[in-house]
C-alpha cells in the first residue's frame, strides 16, 4: 500500500471509525499534508463502496437453505415431542392437554405433521406415531453431513464388531450387496429413549436406515407412510425389532425387508 | 454498560464455540464460563422455545455464513458443507446459548470449520517425510490452490464488477481474506474480529492494512484497465 508505514494502522482506524476524537484529528491532520496517505485513504473508501455493491455478498443457495431447514425442523420435532411427554405417559389426564400437545408439534414439524394425525386416536397408536416420528427424524438427521455413519465400511464383518462394545445387544448385520443394497456403515442412534443400532444401506442414490433393537412390542401396522415421501416398514425376528426408513420406492423397501428376513437368523 | 455485558457473554459463547467446533489442535482462548452438559455434535435436546430462538438468532444468518464460507474456501460445494456442518454444531451447542450475537457466533463456527478443512487439505498436500508435521502446522499462510489457474488479468477483464472483486479477494491469503470480509462485508468491529480470529486488535489492524493495500491497488488498476477498454 502506498502511504507512510508509520501511519498504516492509525489510518485503518480512521477508515473504520475506531479512533477516538483526539486520534482521529491527529490522523486527519497527517492526511492533509501527505499525498500518499490521503491516496491510500481514498483507495480504501473506493474499495469499500465496491465491496458493498450489488452481488459481491452472495446468498446461500437453495440446496443449502433446504438442508438447514430440514435440520431445524428435525430439532423442532424432537423438541416438541420432549416438551409434551405428559400426553403419552398419562393419556387420560385430560383431553385438553393431549390436544395442546398435538397442536404443539403439528405446528412445529410440518414435515411430520401427517404422522401426528395418527396420534390423536388411541394411546398405542400415539406411541407408534411418535416412534415413527423419531425414526424419520433419525433418518433425516443421518443425512446431514458427517452423521450418516460412525463407522464407514462396506464390510459387514467390520460393522458388527464395531457395535460390540457400544450396545447391550448384538444386532444382526446382513450383507445384501449382491442384491443391490450395499452397506454404507453403521452408527448409534437414540430412538424411543434407548440407544439403538442403525445400519445404513444404499439403494442407488437413496439411503436406507435400518434401526434395530431388542424386543418385539405391538407396533401397529407393518408399514406406514408418515408423509414427506418416507416409507417405514417394521418387523421382528430373532427377538429383535427392525425398522427400515427410506425414501426409496416402496416396492424396493419391501424387497429389502424380504431379503433381510430371509437372511436373518430366526 | 449493557453493551459490555452482552459483549462478555458473546466472548464466552465465542470461546465456547471455538472449543466445541475446532479440532483439538486449536486451544481455547480462555476457560469458558459455560460448561454445557455432554456437548455433542448431534442436535441436542432443545426446548421448543430454544428451537424458535435458534431460528431467530442463528438460522437467519445463513447468508452471511455462506458468504464467509464461500469467500474463504472459494469452492461452492465445500462452502455448503462447511455451513451445514457449522449449523449441526451450532444446533448441538445451542442448549448452552445464553444470549449474545448469533451472527458472530455462527460466523466463528464457520470460520473454525474452514480452518479445520484447510488443515485437512494441507495434511493431504504435504508429503509426510519431506517436512516435519509441526512445520506444516505453523504455516499460517498455507492456502488451498485457487481454482483459477489461467491468466488472472485476462480472466478478470471478462468478469462483472462483483466477479472481479471475488477474484481479487480470492488471491489474498486466508488471514487477509477473512479480515476484509468480516470488516467490509459483515461490518464487524475490530473487537469482534479480534475475538473471532483470536488475534490482538493490533494484528487485525495490520492485516486490514495489508489486505486493503493489496486489494485497493489491484482494484484501481482493474478499473483503469476497464476504462481503457470501454471508453
Amino acid at each position: 500500500m502506498s502511504g507512510c508505514p508509520d501511519w498504516q494502522e492509525r489510518l485503518q482506524g480512521l477508515i473504520d471509525g475506531e479512533l477516538d476524537a483526539a486520534h482521529a484529528t491527529e490522523v486527519e491532520a497527517h492526511l492533509a499534508g501527505c499525498a500518499a496517505c490521503s491516496e491510500a485513504y481514498a483507495d480504501a473508501m473506493n474499495l469499500r463502496m465496491a465491496l458493498r455493491g450489488a452481488g459481491v455478498g452472495v446468498v446461500a443457495p437453495e440446496t443449502l437453505t433446504s438442508r438447514l431447514e430440514a435440520m431445524v425442523r428435525a430439532a423442532e420435532a424432537t423438541a416438541a415431542r420432549a416438551a409434551a411427554p405428559t400426553a403419552v405417559v398419562r393419556p387420560f389426564s385430560g383431553g385438553r392437554r393431549r390436544e395442546r400437545a398435538f397442536w404443539g408439534f403439528g405446528g412445529a414439524g410440518l414435515a411430520l405433521a401427517a404422522c401426528a394425525v395418527l396420534a390423536v386416536a388411541v394411546v398405542p397408536e400415539m406411541q407408534t406415531a411418535q416412534l415413527e416420528q423419531d425414526l424419520v427424524a433419525g433418518h433425516v438427521r443421518s443425512q446431514l453431513v458427517g452423521h450418516l455413519t460412525d463407522v464407514v465400511t462396506s464390510d459387514q464383518h467390520v460393522v458388527k464388531p464395531w457395535f460390540g462394545g457400544k450396545l447391550d445387544f448384538s444386532p444382526p448385520v446382513v450383507d445384501l450387496t449382491d442384491q443391490g443394497f450395499p452397506i454404507v456403515g453403521g452408527r448409534l442412534d437414540y430412538i424411543d429413549k434407548r440407544t439403538v443400532a442403525a445400519i445404513v444401506y444404499r439403494r442407488g442414490r437413496h439411503v436406507i436406515n435400518l434401526f434395530i433393537w431388542p424386543g418385539h412390542g405391538d407396533l401397529g401396522p407393518a408399514e406406514a407412510k408418515p408423509g414427506d415421501g418416507y416409507t417405514l416398514l417394521h418387523w421382528t425376528r430373532g427377538g429383535m425389532t427392525f425398522w427400515a426408513v427410506s425414501d426409496v420406492a416402496e416396492k424396493d423397501l419391501q424387497a429389502f425387508r424380504q431379503l433381510l428376513q430371509a437372511r436373518t437368523p430366526a | 454498560m449493557a453493551k459490555s455485558s452482552s459483549r462478555a457473554s458473546l466472548r464466552d459463547d465465542a470461546a465456547w464455540a471455538a472449543t466445541e467446533a475446532c479440532s483439538p489442535a486449536e486451544e481455547r482462548l480462555e476457560t469458558p464460563v459455560l460448561t454445557p452438559a455432554a456437548p455433542t455434535a448431534r442436535p441436542g435436546p432443545l426446548s421448543p422455545d430454544q428451537t424458535r430462538r435458534f431460528r431467530e438468532v442463528v438460522l437467519v444468518h445463513a447468508d452471511a455464513a455462506y458468504n464467509l464460507a464461500l469467500r474463504l474456501s472459494r469452492r461452492p460445494e465445500v462452502a455448503e458443507d462447511i455451513v451445514n456442518d457449522a449449523y449441526v454444531r451450532a444446533l448441538g451447542a445451542f442448549s448452552a446459548y445464553r444470549g449474545g450475537d448469533g451472527r458472530s457466533w455462527i460466523l466463528t463456527i464457520v470460520r473454525n470449520r474452514f480452518y479445520d478443512w484447510l488443515r485437512e487439505q494441507r495434511l493431504k498436500a504435504t508429503v509426510p517425510l519431506s517436512r516435519p508435521a509441526n512445520d506444516a502446522d505453523d504455516d499460517e499462510d498455507w492456502d488451498f490452490p485457487d481454482t483459477e489457474q489461467d491468466d488472472p488479468e485476462e480472466a478478470l477483464a471478462k468478469k462483472s464488477q462483483a466477479g472481479a472483486l471475488h477474484a481479487l479477494i480470492d488471491r489474498l491469503p486466508p488471514r487477509l481474506r477473512e479480515v476484509i470480509i468480516l470488516r467490509e462485508m459483515e461490518e464487524l468491529s475490530y473487537r469482534e474480529i479480534a475475538a473471532m480470529t483470536e488475534s490482538p486488535i493490533g494484528s487485525v489492524m495490520s492485516r486490514l492494512a495489508r489486505a486493503r493495500g493489496a486489494l485497493a491497488e489491484a482494484w484501481r488498476a482493474h478499473e483503469a484497465k476497464l476504462a481503457e477498454v470501454r471508453p
